[in-house]
């Protein structure tokens, strides 16, 4: 399946670093490094096998499914080290979504069907949740599954999901029964997206790329088996999963590289000898540096076994948003070079002023909304009352 | 001093502007045009057509002779439903200079300019920053004629102009000349801005410049104005960008719903929707303020405070506000299908064309707290 697993937690973090440094430099192609946009599952191919064949698909899986089973420390270096080397995100859902998921909730017989191939790259995972009326109010969603004998017959929408013109499954929530309140009629869905029915619409995002679709359903016939936990208790799989996501969300990842980029075009553009921009940047790293501290802690508790709590979304709220302030710094430092799409040539180098920028916007919207993730805080952590 | 009925007869005048302007735009103008990536001749016939194009030409260079003021309630018009084509860029920026020159060439530009069948443009930048060195394009002496040789950036538009106003440093001094786009020697190189527009980098290799090309052999102070000019136009295009932001984000709130409610029933969206409605009350005030010291100003060093006081504000509240406005539309705000995200781009492009607001804090800085420290 994959290489003999090794104990990489034995390590110390410095050498630890220096091996995950070595690997980006030896393996990683140059020509992806720093890309200014989200990659399509072609660009990566070659980069998942890379991954695959020396069994480092999977940092956080334990090592008995065939992850790196690193310790929360190890992960913020390996996370640390791509980024500053500007590893591109393979395309991931399977990796740190499904995976965890069945780990954590599926039957022996799922773990089996598809933990490997996630590991090998040979099937793709996509998310189908929401619908265009049911976004931050996910429960509400109406793509509705009627059991037919040995399968559910799946009619209905998902809409916003990334990525899924590249997948070879989708895993959704549908509705089972219209007649129990909201959360209790659903239930959670792997299904193989070449199953007749399934129609893929990819939309443009703003920044010019398809990196999402509509997902048509059309009596699409998922066996009884594929089913994650029991019928109608999707939504508790479903919130297990996405304190994984909000921990996935609210990884430094997003904020460390952009403050790579910040770093190249401060030197690019002469910046970094301006007071005024030194203070912006150091308080900006300083940011991303006390993530990189809370991102430790929320993982540290996982690796621990104790479960995620409510509070999880504060780290979703700080990444992004310190993300998009470094997005927003890229653009000021940029002057004139920030109406420009595409790359600019600055006397250093050409350096793509616009791109953290535009990555930053959906970051805010994703996985739950940052004002949803206030609610959440507000009620569940602060216990303020509702209105 | 003005007298009242003065007062209140420009109050009129303005109006007029203002009332064609809006209908105008209300028939003509249309976010998504800034999809098809290129300048509709018909509206820029019909920009042409409204008198816009010689407002704030004097009346003895054969245009109307009114003021920025004049003007900048015309624009908040067409920037609210985004306006494709490049007016400021041809008809402030460049059309102030070719004002200003009185050369027969000029003139001539000038009277095609008015007719709508004139698109220029004034390739003056060297340097991504506004406070940088922009003087390294030549202008010399040849063999009896003059040749020009240099590169330009952020020339907007670009590849879509007939020609080019270009600042050249000549005998010490920075001289204008007008370069036809299919001059030899001229090449384009053609950058999308992020609102589809164009921003190119020509170069110019030894290109033949006659006595009659020769606009302002003194140009500085000229080119000066002109860049004031248009940096407060830009502004009241950004006010109508923002209003019209507000305006669709608003709708957007009364009627997309969430957990049974109109989503602008939460108060966490009406507290932030009020801060927006600050953005654009305090960008409205600033450009008052700087078009009155603009119009009063009798040197260039207020003139340029005023310029950068108003383009710091509005460059910041552009930002802040189309930000706000994807937030606010969650997932659909973030595709090209939506026109919220043109918004942004033509927010991304104007706040960055000319300075952006830190930029202009840092010459307002300059000019006001002086170079000490
Ligand atoms: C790039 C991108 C990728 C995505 N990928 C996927 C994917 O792979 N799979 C998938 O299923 N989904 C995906 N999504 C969808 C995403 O989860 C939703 O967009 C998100 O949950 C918001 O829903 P919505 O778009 O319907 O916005 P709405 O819920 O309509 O929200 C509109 C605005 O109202 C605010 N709002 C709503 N309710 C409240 C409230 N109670 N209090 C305060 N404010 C509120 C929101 O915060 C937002 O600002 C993706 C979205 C984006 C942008």
């Amino acid at each position: 399946m994959s290489a003999p697993a090794q104990d990489w937690n034995a390590l110390s973090d410095d050498d630890f670093r220096k091996v995950v440094r070595t690997f980006f430099t030896t393996h990683y192609p140059e020509h992806l490094r720093y890309s200014p946009s989200r990659r399509r599952l072609s660009d990566m191919r070659g980069w998942y096998d890379t991954l695959s064949q020396h069994g480092w698909v999977a940092p956080s899986w334990p090592t008995r499914y065939g992850g790196m089973g690193l310790e929360p420390g190890k992960l913020v270096v390996f996370i640390e080290e791509q980024e500053a080397y500007g590893v591109a995100r393979v395309p991931d859902h399977g990796i740190i979504m499904v995976g965890p998921l069945l780990i954590q909730q599926g039957t022996d017989e799922q773990r089996l069907r598809y933990l490997p191939k996630i590991l090998t790259g040979e099937e793709i995972w996509c998310q189908g949740y929401s619908e265009p009326n049911a976004g931050s109010d996910l429960a509400s969603l109406r793509t509705e599954a009627v059991l037919d004998g040995d399968h559910f017959v799946v009619n209905g929408q998902k809409t916003w999901s990334t990525l899924a013109q590249d997948g070879t499954h989708m895993f959704m929530l549908v509705r089972t029964d219209k007649m129990a309140r909201k959360q209790e009629g659903i239930s959670f869905l792997l299904v193989d997206m070449t199953t007749p029915g399934i129609t893929v619409r990819p939309m443009r995002t703003l920044s010019g790329h398809e990196e999402f679709c509509e997902v048509f359903f059309d009596d699409v016939r998922v066996p009884k088996e594929n089913i994650v936990g029991e019928i109608n208790k999707g939504w508790g799989v479903a919130k297990a999963l996405l304190s994984f996501e909000r921990l996935f969300l609210g990884s430094p990842k997003l904020a460390q590289s952009a403050l790579s980029r910040l770093s190249t075009l401060a030197v690019l553009s002469g910046r970094v000898r301006d007071p005024v921009f030194r203070d912006k940047f150091t308080a900006l790293q300083l940011d991303v540096d006390d993530l990189n501290g809370l991102y430790r802690r929320f993982t540290a508790q996982v690796s621990d076994g104790e479960k995620l709590g409510p509070d999880v979304s504060i780290l979703k709220i700080w990444g992004t948003e310190t993300f998009s302030r470094i997005g927003d710094l890229i653009v000021e430092v940029s002057a004139g070079a920030g109406m420009i799409d595409g790359p600019s040539d600055f006397e250093g180098g050409s350096f793509d002023t616009l791109s953290t920028f535009y990555n930053a916007r959906p970051s805010t919207i994703y996985g739950g909304t940052n004002e949803v993730q206030r609610n959440i805080v507000a009620g569940n952590v602060l216990n303020l009352p509702s209105t | 001093m003005t007298k009242t009925s003065d007062l209140s007869e420009r109050r009129q005048q303005q109006q007029l502007i203002t009332e064609s302007a809006a209908a105008f735009a209300k028939r003509e103008l249309l976010p998504s045009a800034l999809r098809s990536g290129s300048i509709s001749h018909t509206r820029w016939q019909g920009l042409a057509e409204l008198g816009l194009m010689s407002l704030l030409i004097p009346e003895d260079a054969g245009g109307l002779g009114l003021k920025i003021g004049d003007l900048v309630p015309a624009l908040e018009q067409l920037g609210k439903p985004l306006l494709r084509e490049p007016f400021i860029a041809s008809a402030v920026l460049a059309g102030v200079v070719l004002a200003g020159s009185g050369t027969p060439k000029s003139a001539s530009l000038l009277e095609s300019l008015a007719e709508g069948v004139l698109i220029p443009a004034v390739a003056w930048q060297e340097s991504y920053d506004l406070a940088g060195d922009h003087t390294s394009t030549k202008l010399s002496k040849e063999n009896g004629g003059q040749n020009l040789s240099g590169r330009k950036i952020l020339v907007t538009p670009g590849d879509e102009v007939d020609g080019f106003i270009v600042a050249a440093s000549g005998a010490g001094v920075t001289t204008l000349v007008w370069v036809a786009a299919n001059a030899e020697g001229v090449k384009v190189e053609t950058r999308r801005a992020a609102d589809g527009g164009e921003a190119a980098t020509v170069h110019f290799e030894n290109v033949a410049v006659t006595d009659d090309d020769v606009l302002s052999v003194d140009g500085a102070a000229l080119l000066d104005e002109a860049q004031q000019l248009a940096t407060i136009a830009v502004c009241a295009e950004l006010l109508g960008l923002i209003r019209g932001a507000i305006d669709m984000t608003m709708d957007y709130l009364r009627t997309r719903k969430q957990f049974n409610r109109t989503i602008g029933s939460f108060q966490a969206l009406q507290h932030r929707a009020t801060d927006l409605f600050i953005q654009q009350e305090l960008s409205a005030v600033a450009i008052s303020r700087a078009v009155a010291d603009f119009e009063m100003a009798t040197d260039s060093r207020t003139r340029a405070i005023a310029a950068s006081r108003a383009k710091a504000r509005l460059s910041s509240a552009a930002l802040i506000v189309t930000k706000e406005a994807i937030q606010m539309h969650g997932g659909i705000g973030y595709t090209d299908e939506h026109d919220i995200g043109l918004y942004l781009k033509r927010a991304l492009t104007l706040s960055a064309w000319l300075g952006n607001a830190a930029e202009h804090r840092a010459r307002f800085a300059r000019l006001t707290l002086g170079e000490a420290a």
